[in-house]
């Protein structure tokens, strides 16, 4: 036989109500309760804290991302002006390198003494070939001495010293070869 | 995730300091352009062959001294070391000149100083005449470089300041 209740379904709230909970179990069900709700709430709060350090490292990493291009440009800058700079010094020293010879054949030439006289200056490994006459070998020890004091040269060294007795030539003088270091 | 997030705020802020510098080197990079560029001479060989003819002229008749002979060696001389060495090219000449040492020595320190690049190497000078007929006369065997800069440069200094 088919029963019907015409009264309807009881609300939500009367069904609740009309649960009797034991005594005994109520002090523990409470506490369940509790617990349940903390951690739920800890668990909302450390989502919060999750999506706002996802968000903050998302800006971090974008705007390291940024810096990163921005460094990147700035070593290419910095190679290109070193490269630069030496390419410049390397112009300023050619400039210079007439000078800089010119002002060590002055040296040179200026501080060999009176009654000696130069014949050749000629470059090698290292240093400079000087041919010369002298007159004995007393004004040949000038030379050297002269030579010694230079802030061109350095480390004057005789290779070879002999009479010049050519037929041309009216007082006799010595013929000479130094090497001086640069 | 924030210990990570601060490492990368850290690293930015230091990869920032470093960028920070980059108007001060664009500047010191316009100076140095315009000091090369001032200093670096004829775009080609045969514009430096040319200018380096009328140098030469010139400098002969200023410093009173005789121009003898003038020998292009046909072995490319080596440019200073230099990372970009490939962009200074280089021919070398081998001069002759005759004249008194005074004026041979200005001359070898003027020479440089002119539109030409020229690298003085060395110079070996002897007595062209002896003491007692009077003046006494050099002849000089000067071995110079005669450079240019490539064009490379000039377009990586453009490429590099649209950076």
């Amino acid at each position: 036989m088919t029963g019907f209740n015409y009264l309807g379904e009881p609300a939500l709230v009367d069904r609740l109500h009309a649960i009797r909970v034991p005594a005994a179990l109520r002090a523990p069900l409470l506490a369940l309760v509790s617990v349940a709700f903390i951690v739920l709430a800890w668990w909302g709060i450390e989502l919060r804290n999750l999506s706002a350090a996802v968000n903050e490292e998302r800006v971090a990493s974008t705007r390291l991302e940024a810096s990163r291009i921005d460094l990147a440009r700035t070593k290419v800058l910095r190679i290109d002006l070193q490269a630069m700079l030496a390419l410049d010094r390397q112009l300023r020293a050619i400039r210079l390198s007439g000078s800089q010879l010119g002002v060590r054949l002055a040296d040179i030439a200026n501080r060999i003494p009176q009654r000696a006289w130069l014949t050749s200056i000629a470059p090698v490994q290292g240093g400079m070939d000087i041919n010369g006459r002298a007159e004995g070998m007393a004004a040949l020890g000038d030379t050297i001495a002269a030579l010694v004091s230079s802030t061109t040269v350095t480390n004057p060294t005789l290779i070879r010293a002999s009479s010049d007795d050519r037929a041309d030539i009216q007082l006799p003088t010595i013929a000479f070869e130094l090497r001086v270091d640069d | 995730m924030r210990a990570h997030a601060l490492d990368m705020y850290e690293l930015a802020n230091h990869n920032e300091a470093s960028v920070r510098q980059a108007s001060a080197l664009r500047a010191a990079r316009a100076r140095v352009a315009a000091d090369v560029e001032r200093l670096c001479g004829q775009a080609s060989d045969g514009a430096a062959t040319a200018s380096l003819l009328r140098l030469l002229s010139d400098e002969s008749k200023r410093f009173n001294v005789e121009l003898r002979s003038l020998a292009p060696e046909t072995i490319e001389a080596p440019a200073p070391s230099s990372r970009r060495t490939d962009t200074l090219r280089s021919f070398a000449v081998t001069l002759n000149v005759r004249g008194r040492f005074r004026n041979i020595v200005a001359m070898l320190a003027d020479v440089p100083r002119h539109e030409v690049l020229v690298g003085v190497r060395d110079v070996t000078l002897q007595t062209a005449q002896r003491p007692q007929s009077g003046v006494v006369s050099l002849d000089a065997t000067v071995r110079a470089t005669v450079y240019r800069v490539g064009k490379r440069t000039t377009e990586e200094s453009h490429a590099s300041q649209s950076l």
